[in-house]
């Protein structure tokens, strides 16, 4: 090796460029440009103003956020249901009015009075839901709309009672403390804030109404397509709006007692601007409470820091008005550069030297030398089926195969001219195995482990698994769950081939070449799932040896076969078994006489082993070359290989031209018999071997002769 | 500037170091008309076609072979391969061979040999002069006929044009070529296919051998060209480029690794006939699907002949596709309004009638 190719080596085993792709696609990364923007808020007007972090500040900034707060939050509803509210401004004047007219002048209780103001807010949300939701008019003028009638109401209304306000009287604690209170210190309107946040982000990611919102505001042709009650949904967001627009002019009433002209204007403009700040979209369907409360702070620390700093008035507006733009082009450019970004490094490919492939085309003394037999194979089900993944046959001798469109298809014995769907189980069914009951296991691309009992019943059995610890994307859930088999004990192992990418992807992962395979196992008398080993090359066939003391599994990437012990002096290790196939093994199963079968998908070729071994190449290929272009192993050949207990090759059976199967992806032994399976070919083989067992067949070698209990 | 340009662009792959590849469009619209085509004759390597007293007779490799008869009746054998042919004015033809010698066969010069030059030792294609001189391609200064894909990955432009008059003196008419590969004259001049380049170039008749672009932007490597007697030329192009294959040559770490421990079969490099070994590269777009493999999917190797106007605009080609079994057409000829072609990589020389195929 030159000191090049171990450097490169190093480099690639050592610096983690997965990373990037991964921590880009993560949701909170929306989070990152507003915590660190209010960090450095933070930082700067804490050092340019002094006591600007004394307790009195800090209450009172804390006060008037509570009130900015409510409108924000509600405002970011409406937001993220694909809506926009300008008139929460007139509505918090109109709420402060109505507040100090029942108080001040009518001398209502405060609790009824609340609550009215409360109501008064809701009606002017119920106006703007019904226009904007069940009449469908624009949001951000209809608004507008509002926000102007509802600013004459006020006008009026201060005409007439505006000197009745100033004049009245009020003797309520209740009425002090909503307006001038702390609880443990900290003022009442931010801990209602809080106490509200915590109940609007639970309701809006654990309730159905909240999941709505946000499927309404992500999608609405989606949504109403799904069933949601569009126009309900989004008349609600309003209400919400309204009342929490009404609560915080109600607290505005307490603080301040006071009515003018100008009270609440262009407060939407300021609650645009921190809901937007704070990383809400424009568009709806992306945001948070979460994000509304750190919107809210940045922008009334702003709003205060320039007061103290001295600014105009004026030149406060503009620096808000400044910051709205800025928000509007991040939430714009952000998610575009980011979703661009996160495509061009995500793939992320390894360095992988394989060891020396064997002289399988020059060399005939090889034992996997190349011949063709199996061009000759008798072919069963021929443009009946699409991709049969894996074949497996129960005691009868019936076929089932697993398929593209999301089906266990099933051939009747003896002739297997008579098809029918066995189960639809959907997603993409992989590796099959019986479990001693009869029930078909099945791992299911995009879906999980599932398990088809003998009256055709699907049901899942496992979905996750332990989430490991330094993973950056969530790799509990199961995304490519690829094939099976199943202890006396009833334990089930299986593989997934790769945590990063799902089905339709794992040409990419063949690009990646790392390890991002794995074998989980699943334990029926806990219901526990684990993953037990990490970090396969694209973790593929599994199958348990006829000892049942420890089982088989092949790494495709890698080309090789190995052996986890499950019991015995090397339990929980594991051992290379065939360290240097001529190919890319698939599934492995069980065979007579104490032997395997390994079907090899295709074959190494000198071009693409060296292109795995400069991963910079591979990555810049991914990027410039178009995905159809891609080198790729050659997987038009077929080539089934037979191996004993200690990973002696037995024979090789191959299919050189590809004409009849390419990419062999499984095989069964039954009764003399071999079945393959391919899973991009159009057909079932079977072929008659010699040197086997005729009576040897796969449920009695795992459950006994008399399996299942009946015999049909 | 634009050295930083260029280095910013290698670096990102974009401006001129972006991968893109001209479409099969326009004149280039895929048909099978090649795979519809009858077959004539099936060799082992049918490479250049002639017309000469004997009828149409094709090179395959060490033989000459009259396409006409059913079985190929063998005219003339060599003890080296044959890289090149042409039919003469007077009804014989010449032949040149791997090692450089030129060989006349029939005609008044029939079984005169010229001795090899050293500088002339990559003969890819032959033609007559109007004076009765031999106009001679010579594909590159280091390799030799056999090894033009190692002369790709090596991104030589080190081949040249001759002039060998009835003495046998040899004057160079032009250096510098990327793989010349067809010879035509044209109204006193030169034009030659020069397949790295994928383009046809013109050679001034003037001493300085000025060159000037023709055709540029082909989608495949062109080859030997022809010219029907309605004036139209005919082009053969013996495989397609494809991005992989840019891409390849333009990564020059892997190009020269590939180069130093990979046998030339097993090259990511454009051939004559692909899948022939399962060691062979393949694309992701390559990959057989439910037993069919798809006519557009990413292939090495492609069958093409394209039909020039007398201006040497693409007017018209005939295909076999990625799927089809006349692949790696390295000359066409057009005979009694026939299009003969041989398809090397395929081993098979076919001819179809041609009267404005639609394509």
């Amino acid at each position: 090796m030159t000191i090049g190719e171990w450097a490169a080596r190093l480099r690639y085993r050592y610096v983690p460029d997965h990373v990037v792709g991964e921590v880009l696609g993560r949701r909170w990364m929306d989070n990152v440009i507003p915590v660190t923007l209010l960090i450095a808020l933070a930082i700067f007007l804490a050092t340019a103003i002094p006591n600007f972090t004394a307790v009195g500040n800090i209450s009172d900034i804390a006060r008037q956020i509570g009130e900015l707060g409510l409108i924000v939050v509600g405002l970011t509803i409406v937001m993220l249901a694909g809506g926009i509210d300008l008139s929460v401004g007139s509505n918090f004047a109109l709420a402060n009015v109505t507040a100090l007219t029942l108080i001040n002048v009518a001398q209502w209780p405060i609790e009824a009075a609340i609550a009215a103001t409360i109501g008064v807010g809701a009606l002017v949300g119920l106006v703007n839901g019904f226009l904007v939701g069940f009449l469908r008019l624009r949001a951000f003028l209809t608004t507008l709309v509002t926000l102007t009638l509802i600013r004459a109401v006020v006008d009026l209304l201060l005409e007439v009672y505006s000197v009745r306000i100033a004049t009245g009287t009020v003797d309520s604690s209740l009425w002090d403390f909503v307006g001038a209170g702390s609880i443990l210190g900290v003022p009442f309107s931010f801990v209602l804030l809080i106490v509200i946040a915590i109940a609007g982000h639970f309701v809006l990611t654990r309730l159905r109404v909240g999941w709505r919102i946000m499927a309404v505001g992500g999608s609405r042709r989606a949504a109403y397509n799904a069933g949601i009650s569009v126009p309900r949904t989004v008349c609600l967001t309003y209400v919400v709006s309204g009342i929490l627009s009404a609560l915080a002019g109600t607290l505005y009433a307490s603080r301040l007692s006071g009515a003018g002209p100008d009270t609440g204007i262009g407060l939407e403009l300021t609650a645009i601007t921190a809901a937007l700040i704070g990383g809400n979209s424009v568009g709806g369907g992306r945001g948070s409470v979460g994000k509304a409360l750190m919107g809210t702070i940045i922008v009334s620390l702003l709003m205060n820091g320039l007061v103290r700093l001295g600014l105009q008035n004026g030149a406060s507006s503009m620096v808000i008005g400044a910051v709205l733009l800025m928000a509007i082009a991040i939430d714009v450019r952000w998610t575009r550069w980011r979703q661009s970004l996160r495509a061009k490094v995500y793939v992320s490919p390894g360095y992988l030297a394989l060891p020396r492939a064997p002289l399988f085309v020059s060399d005939p003394s090889s034992p996997y030398a190349m011949n063709d037999r199996l061009r000759d194979v008798e072919v069963i089900g021929l443009g009946e089926v699409d991709g049969p993944e894996d074949v497996i046959l129960d005691p009868d001798g019936n076929l089932y195969c697993s398929v593209r469109q999301g089906d266990i298809v099933r051939f009747l014995a003896p002739d297997y001219v008579e098809r029918e769907v066995y189960a639809h189980v959907g997603g993409r069914p992989l590796g099959m195995a019986f479990d001693k009951d009869g029930g078909l296991v099945v791992c299911i691309g995009g879906m999980g482990l599932y398990r088809v009992d003998k009256l055709r019943k699907v049901q899942k059995i496992t979905a996750e698994t332990n989430r490991s610890r330094l993973s950056i994307i969530d790799d509990s859930r199961m995304r490519l769950a690829d094939d099976l088999d199943i202890a006396p004990d009833g334990k089930v192992y299986f593989s997934e081939a790769t945590i990063r990418y799902g089905f339709e992807e794992w040409v990419v992962d063949a690009l990646e070449g790392r390890g991002n395979g794995r074998i989980i196992r699943y334990d029926p008398t806990t219901g526990v799932t684990r993953t037990i080993l990490r970090n396969l090359l694209f973790a593929n066939g599994v199958c348990m040896a006829h000892d049942n003391k420890s089982f088989l599994f092949a790494e495709t990437w890698a080309c090789r076969i190995s052996r986890y012990w499950l019991e015995g002096l090397k339990e929980g290790t594991t051992e290379v078994v065939i360290a240097d196939l001529p190919g890319y093994p698939d599934n492995i199963n069980r065979g007579s006489r104490g032997t395997y079968w390994l079907g090899l998908a295709g074959t190494r070729t000198p071009s693409y082993d060296m292109a795995m071994t400069m991963p910079a190449f591979r990555r810049r290929m991914a990027r410039r070359v178009a995905g159809d272009e891609w080198l790729f192993p050659n997987v038009n050949v077929g080539c089934v290989v037979h191996f004993d207990e200690k990973g002696g090759v037995i024979e090789t059976l191959w299919d050189g031209s590809g004409d009849n199967h390419p990419a062999i992806t499984s095989m069964r032994e039954h009764r003399g018999y071999l079945y393959l399976g391919g899973v991009t070919n159009n057909r079932i083989g079977r072929i008659k071997l010699a040197d086997v067992d005729p009576d040897w067949t796969g449920p009695a070698s795992y459950w006994g002769e008399s399996c299942w209990g009946t015999r049909r | 500037m634009n050295q930083l340009t260029r280095a910013i662009d290698s670096w990102f792959g974009r401006g001129e170091a972006s991968i893109t590849i001209p479409p099969m469009d326009g004149a280039f619209r895929p048909n099978d008309h090649l795979d519809l085509a009858a077959s004539n004759l099936e060799a082992p390597a049918p490479d250049c076609l002639a017309v000469t007293t004997q009828g149409v007779i094709v090179s395959s490799d060490r033989s000459l072979l009259r396409v006409d008869k059913p079985h190929g009746a063998e005219i003339a054998s060599f003890d080296m391969a044959i890289s090149a042919l042409t039919g003469l004015p007077d009804g014989g033809a010449a032949v040149g061979l791997v090692d450089g010698r030129i060989v006349f066969v029939g005609g008044e010069r029939g079984g005169t040999t010229l001795a090899k030059n050293p500088d002339i030792a990559c003969i890819t294609a032959l033609t007559p002069a109007s004076d009765g001189a031999l106009l001679v391609a010579n594909g590159s200064a280091t390799n030799g006929p056999a090894a033009w894909k190692r002369d790709l990955m090596e991104k030589n432009a080190s081949g040249s044009v001759w002039r060998i008059d009835r003495q046998g003196r040899a004057s160079c008419l032009a250096g510098d070529l990327a793989y010349p590969y067809g010879l035509l004259e044209d109204a006193g001049s030169l034009v030659v296919s020069e397949s790295w380049r994928c383009a046809l170039t013109r050679i001034s008749s003037s001493a300085d051998g000025r060159k000037e672009p023709v055709l540029e932007n082909l989608p495949a490597y062109p080859s030997r060209l022809s010219r029907a007697d309605d004036m139209t030329i005919w082009l053969a192009l013996f495989a397609p480029r494809s991005q992989l294959v840019e891409f390849v040559l333009s990564e020059n770490g892997y190009r020269a690794r590939m180069i130093r421990e990979i046998d030339a079969d097993y090259w990511v490099a454009p051939c004559l006939r692909s899948g022939l070994t399962p060691l062979e590269p393949t694309q992701q777009g390559g990959v057989k699907q439910l037993g069919v493999l798809k006519p557009w999917s990413p292939s090495r190797s492609y069958g093409l002949v394209a039909r020039l106007d007398p201006a040497f605009r693409p007017t018209a080609s005939l295909h076999s596709r990625a799927n089809g079994r006349r692949h790696g057409v390295t000359s066409c000829l057009m005979v009694d309004k026939r299009l003969f072609f041989a398809a090397k990589g395929d081993g098979i020389v076919a001819s179809r009638t041609y009267e404005g195929l639609a394509s």
